[in-house]
């Protein structure tokens, strides 16, 4: 905790800002991008989105009130950026958010930075068919197993509300699965 | 409901492995901290580049388009084809002259020498018709070749030989060129 106070305080810093981000790119980029790539699916959409993040964190950094960890923060701002960009990309094309997830999915076997076998594409068919807000709980906590607690400070949502859309994406994921599979 | 859940994920878990199957670029992360710090460094640079117009340039802009336009739409130039024919017909008989006096001098030309066997009868007779001879111009061509004949002087011939030739030809002819 002393740790991050005292890391905190050289981001503020002007005099030693620079160097602290750098700290905290390599600290945060991989987790980061990963939890931005299963929002945005492809690679270069993910790559923006990331580099938008870390430009918003080094702009916003004096904001930041330190009444949340630095990584709820962090990954809030992720999430959002994440979100802000879909929505964009599906209203620029005249889709409906749901609908541009899956269309983005479909499209997944032909992508070059995709190695997944069937059965991930059909994981990935199943995400696609869930609420946003499904969709992001599933995530985190199904792939980075972010605790409740956690996932609570980045997506401001009550425990009890994460734990219900964890609970209706799961078995709405292996529904599907059984459903493509048998 | 956290068994539910459980056995859900449990099942999930074993169909897929708990892979998303997503990928990045070879080395992708390896320089990302100097790709963000370029991103960084290009975000400080100005927004604005300083130029700027004077205040009523954009007012009225079409019109003033429009009426320079207009302006510079010039009445087009009629030229008639028979004025340009008249005026070209010096240039094309010029041109014929030259034309004429090249294809004599260059083309047509022949290294053939001209010798009294190339040319005909009628062509000798036309020029003998159309050029007046003098004896002078006789005696210039024949001078080397005929004139110093001995045969023609008189004290060469002999007598016999002239008396032959008076008693050969006819009197009536004589005494006629004598009066």
């Amino acid at each position: 905790m002393t740790d991050e106070i005292t890391f905190i305080a050289e981001l503020k810093n002007s005099k030693t800002k620079e160097k602290a981000f750098c700290t905290l790119i390599s600290k945060y980029k991989e987790r980061l991008y990963w939890h931005i790539r299963k929002i945005v699916i492809s690679h270069d959409d993910a790559d923006d989105v990331l580099q938008n993040t870390f430009i918003k964190i080094f702009k916003n950094i004096d904001k930041f009130n330190e009444q949340s960890k630095l990584y709820s923060w962090i990954y809030r701002i992720a999430t959002n950026e994440s979100i802000t960009f879909i929505n964009k990309r599906a209203k620029d094309r005249c889709f409906d958010i749901s609908e541009y997830h899956k269309e983005l999915v479909s499209t997944l076997h032909t992508d070059v930075y995709f190695s997944g076998d069937e059965i991930q594409l059909i994981l990935q068919k199943a995400i696609a068919t869930l609420p946003q807000k499904q969709q992001l709980v599933f995530n985190m906590k199904y792939f980075d197993e972010i605790k409740y607690s956690e996932m609570s400070e980045i997506l401001e949502t009550s425990v009890g509300a994460l734990k219900a859309s964890y609970f209706h994406a799961v078995k709405k994921i292996e529904n599907y699965i059984k459903t493509q599979t048998n | 409901m956290d068994k539910e859940v459980k056995k859900s994920i449990n099942y999930i878990r074993s169909k897929t492995d708990k892979n998303t199957g997503f990928c990045t670029p070879q080395n992708y992360f390896n320089n990302l901290e100097d790709v963000i710090n370029v991103k960084l460094y290009e975000e400080k640079f100005p927004v604005k580049n300083g130029f700027k117009a004077p205040d009523t340039y954009f007012n009225n802009i079409e019109d003033r388009f429009l009426s320079t336009i207009l302006v510079s739409k010039k009445e087009t130039k009629v030229i008639y084809f028979k004025d340009k024919i008249l005026k070209m017909i010096p240039y094309a008989a010029a041109a014929s002259i030259v034309l004429f006096i090249s294809l004599n001098s260059f083309v047509f030309t022949t290294d053939e020498e001209l010798t009294i066997n190339s040319l005909t009868d009628t062509e000798i007779e036309y020029w003998l018709d159309s050029n007046t001879l003098n004896t002078n111009d006789i005696s210039i061509v024949l001078e080397d070749e005929l004139l110093k004949e001995n045969d023609f002087y008189f004290t060469t011939i002999k007598d016999e030989t002239i008396e032959d030739y008076i008693n050969s030809i006819d009197s009536t002819t004589l005494l006629n060129e004598i009066n």
